[in-house]
């Protein structure tokens, strides 16, 4: 089988990175949706740095080549077939451009956001909350705001990938997959889920001083 | 008018010697009436049980089964709106096209010390070795490696008849 994944360790968590197996033998995970969207729609391969088991985990170390939207390339082409198109159609062209277009506003996004060295704005809360950080405890898990942490911009990772799947699904250059919405021990906030404001996901889990009752054993 | 399979066919003259990788093409490959589209299988999962989601529900449903409940965690599966997105017309925001999989057994080792599920190294990265893990004895409790196969490359080579490959992602 085709590898397409990039990541074959979580840093020294080695086994704990792997979601899906075959034969005993773990498959590549894909961490950086520009690398999957690349691969499939662009033709770019992007770097696979194997020679450092330790360091291919690495966020932010993909810097995409293409700059310019695939949509931009073929805008004369596509104005010209909505002419020619049904209203039902001419719709759901339109609908696709949209959904394509926020797909790379996303990884465009994530590129600026991802390079190393760049700067977060934003006040403590949003940065705590772009880089990872638990909002109750800032500095509990000083591991994920280095470059390469393993929590960074989650929420917005989360938006890409969705659209990405979309498009995977949509466009059969994929027809069966694994996605690991957050990696262990997140400190996203529920906020973005449910609304909770005084909870991240790792509470919900198991974690002492989050809400409910710890229970072990079912998940 | 034209219709979509007749533009795809537009399209693939206009393109056909392009050197970009239209995605569209093959988006408005629809099949042909009365054929079925090829099914797609995507498991989604947090990287983290819901042990704790005993109370309050945030996540895990009060009601099993056909007709499971939607919880807040999971409310947006029931959002009209989603019918109006990329998915477009396939998803329609229906519940009923989505499998929620729930209590699943964690891998326990006995420690009176530890309160946190002493083998969550899986439950934390991998449900989809949990339940299958513990009643095959799969899963090799000394070097923490599963030894089996997850249920995604089972049903991979049953729905990719064309080649596409298992995509396995993370956020």
């Amino acid at each position: 089988m085709e590898e397409l994944g990039r990541a074959n360790s979580q840093g020294t968590d080695g086994n704990r990175a792997f979601i899906s197996w075959k034969e005993a033998k773990p498959n590549f995970i894909e961490t950086q949706p520009s690398a999957i969207f690349d691969r499939f729609f662009t033709g770019v391969v992007a770097p696979s740095p194997t020679t450092d088991p330790a360091q291919v985990d690495t966020y932010g170390a993909y810097v995409r080549p293409r700059k310019k939207s695939l949509l931009d390339l073929t805008l004369s082409q596509s104005q010209a077939l909505k002419g020619r198109l049904g209203s039902a159609d001419k719709s759901r062209l339109e609908l696709f451009e949209t959904g394509f277009r926020e797909l790379e506003k996303d990884l465009a996004n994530l590129d600026t956001m991802q390079k190393p060295g760049a700067t977060i704005g934003g006040s403590p809360t949003e940065v705590a909350q772009k880089v990872g950080y638990d909002s109750k405890n800032l500095g509990f898990n000083p591991t994920a705001q280095g470059p390469g942490g393993y929590y960074r911009f989650e929420k917005e990772r989360a938006q890409a990938w969705a659209r990405l799947w979309a498009l995977l699904f949509g466009a059969d250059k994929v027809r069966a997959g694994t996605h690991q919405i957050t990696w262990a021990q997140s400190f996203l906030d529920l906020d973005n889920i449910t609304g909770q404001t005084d909870t991240t996901v790792h509470d919900v889990m198991h974690n002492a001083g989050g809400q409910g009752v710890g229970k072990c054993g079912s998940g | 008018m034209m219709n979509l399979n007749e533009s795809r066919r537009y399209f693939l003259k206009v393109f056909g010697l392009s050197f970009v990788g239209l995605p569209f093409l093959e988006y408005f490959n629809v099949p042909a009436h009365g054929a079925s589209a090829p099914m797609r299988y995507l498991v989604m999962h947090a990287g983290c049980s819901l042990g704790r989601d005993t109370e309050n529900h945030m996540f895990n449903p009060a009601k099993t089964g056909f007709g499971y409940d939607l919880p807040p965690g999971l409310s947006v599966l029931k959002d009209p709106t989603m019918g109006k997105s990329l998915f477009g017309p396939a998803f329609k925001g229906d519940p009923a096209l989505i499998s929620l999989i729930s209590n699943l057994s964690i891998p326990m080792v006995s420690n009176p010390n530890n309160q946190k599920c002493e083998l969550s190294q899986y439950f934390h990265s991998a449900p989809l070795t949990c339940t299958h893990a513990a009643e095959t004895g799969l899963l090799n409790n000394g070097s923490l490696k599963f030894a089996g196969t997850t249920w995604d490359n089972i049903i991979h080579p049953l729905v990719s008849a064309s080649g596409q490959p298992l995509v396995n992602t993370r956020v």
